[in-house]
């Protein structure tokens, strides 16, 4: 038996999912589930834990749901709350688990990002109906405020109730698609523990966690999905390296100078096999793609040994599918390390006027290039205008190093 | 459930009357009604004539105003309206993209649920 917190975990969003189909409001669904679980951290500490935790957790939720309603007076089968009232015999032996309760937790994901829906919101949504994060957590992790937070989540259940966005899994024609925006949420929740954009640190676990848990969730509910697939992969890699990712002085360590042997090894093997068994590997996209570059670096034993032939033809795998300009920006520097330089800067040339080429990557890549063809005075130059426009003090001490690295060599 | 499709487009921007381009444009357009009778959801709509014949009350110190034009300014103005009734969003959503202003590329439709007042009343 696992804690409360790992019945949470498991239980949670499989609960509010059923509730949804009960009572057909997000909100109450959500509600009556908060209230059951409120019930079980008292009475199961008191009296042990249930033999069906998350059966229990339904019971409970779905009495929740029949006094609310009967409180507003729009109970729409009033016989059927008497006979809840009047018998009383205990929870387990009330719920019969329904055998689609996996196909509503599908549903209740893709409800929450459904594209009508801001891609904030979807993430908001996600963290708590899916997730299960109180609000509080999710304005800590995205330092908004509070309030923000709950008004954000209540106008967004309210659009979907009374927009009426439908509580279904997709027809097959649009799932790709759909999917396609669970998988950004997924990736963005990913991506602001992995590289916080805002606060003082430089990554947060919880978040990637609660990204891969809901990851693996996506992967088993659509088990023909091979992005969903891929970005498991792409976001096991991406973890595997963060213990290697800061320095013990708090600095964030860069790709070509982490110590490979604090990766992960177990979560790389996992990711390695995850790529390995994908349902349709023809069917692959940019996040099976980038899972693919990742496991280059995984697999690895040092920078030098990458394979960058192989990432580069990766990268032009990416293009044919959406020739952005970040995947344009990370082939260019992909083509330098696997030799082309020249090519790279073609590459780098042609974003110039972009809006990627008001940033910092392209700052970097262009230093890279310049490196990677001799030109060692242009390199320092572009490094030094990074550091001046970085705000983090880990990522400025880090450039500082690598400016340092560049001034008088040494060996690595 | 039903929706109201607001259509808005800037000035110009669809082809002229009577040009080649406007007789296929306004033959989509009598597609779409066609088939979205045929499917049983429409349920009205109208071209409104531009900006430029709006005129806009407003009460302003006890008094009723009337202004020459329309209410907001804006780049893209209204320039008509549908009304549809379908099952969910997903569906008005489909709707949407099939009208001719979407599918050309001449302007936007906003989509909007109509207020069901009896659940107001609840």
């Amino acid at each position: 038996m696992g804690s409360l917190d790992d019945i949470f975990h498991a239980e949670w969003s499989r609960s509010v999912a059923w509730m949804m189909r009960q009572s057909g409001d997000l909100q109450m669904a959500e509600d009556c589930v908060q209230d059951a679980f409120v019930a079980a951290s008292v009475i199961w500490l008191r009296d042990g834990f249930p033999d069906n935790p998350g059966a229990w957790i339904r019971t409970v939720a779905k009495r929740k749901l029949i006094d609310k309603a009967r409180q507003l007076n729009t109970v729409r089968n009033a016989q059927q709350a008497l006979a809840y009232e009047t018998a009383s015999p205990t929870p387990e032996m009330e719920f019969h688990e329904s055998q689609d309760i996996s196909d509503d937790e599908l549903a209740l994901i893709f409800m929450c990002c459904h594209p009508a829906i801001s891609a904030t919101d979807q993430v908001m949504l996600t963290l708590r109906l899916v997730a299960g994060l109180p609000p509080v957590e999710i304005a800590t992790a995205f330092f908004y405020k509070k309030e923000a937070v709950r008004t954000r989540l209540l106008r967004a259940k309210r659009k979907i109730r009374d927009a009426n966005i439908p509580f279904r899994i997709p027809p097959l024609a649009e799932q790709d698609r759909r999917l396609n925006s669970v998988l950004a949420a997924i990736y963005l929740i990913f991506n602001e523990g992995y590289l916080p954009v805002r606060g003082p640190s430089l990554q947060r676990r919880d978040l990637t966690r609660e990204a891969i848990r809901l990851s693996r969730l996506v992967c088993t509910l659509a088990p023909n999905s091979t992005e969903s697939q891929g970005l498991l992969a792409l976001l096991l890699f991406t973890d595997a390296r963060s213990p290697a990712r800061i320095s013990k002085d708090g600095d964030l360590v860069p790709l070509t100078r982490q110590i490979r042997s604090e990766w992960h090894s177990e979560q790389i093997r996992e990711a390695l096999s995850v790529l390995e068994q994908l349902v349709e590997p023809h069917k692959e996209g940019l996040y099976t793609l980038q899972a693919r570059v990742a496991a280059q670096h995984a697999i690895a034993g040092t920078f030098e040994d990458t394979n960058w032939k192989n990432i580069v033809a990766y990268y032009d795998r990416m293009m044919a599918i959406e020739a952005t300009d970040v995947i344009k920006l990370n082939r260019a520097v992909a083509l330098g390390y696997a030799g082309w330089p020249d090519d790279g800067m073609a590459q780098l040339e042609e974003l110039a006027g972009s809006k990627v080429a008001l940033g910092m990557g392209y700052l970097s890549a262009q230093a890279e290039l310049y490196l990677l063809s001799g030109n060692k005075g242009a390199a320092l130059q572009c490094f030094q205008k990074v550091r001046d426009q970085q705000e983090s003090e880990g990522i400025r001490r880090a450039i500082d190093r690598r400016i340092a690295e560049i001034e008088t060599p040494t060996d690595r | 459930m039903k929706y109201t499709l607001i259509l808005a487009a800037e000035d110009g921007a669809s082809p002229e009357v009577g040009s080649e381009d406007w007789a296929s444009y306004a033959a989509a357009y009598g597609t779409w009604n066609k088939e979205a009778a045929e499917a049983g959801i429409h349920r009205g709509g109208e071209p409104v004539e531009p900006p430029t014949t709006a005129t806009t009350l407003r009460k302003k110190d006890g008094k009723i105003e009337m202004f020459d034009g329309p209410f907001a300014e804006t780049k893209e103005c209204i320039i008509g309206w549908y009304l549809i009734e379908c099952e969910d969003l997903d569906t008005a959503l489909e709707w949407a993209a099939k009208m001719p202003l979407v599918a050309y590329g001449y302007g936007a439709v906003e989509v909007r649920p109509v207020t069901d007042l009896s659940k107001l009343l609840d």
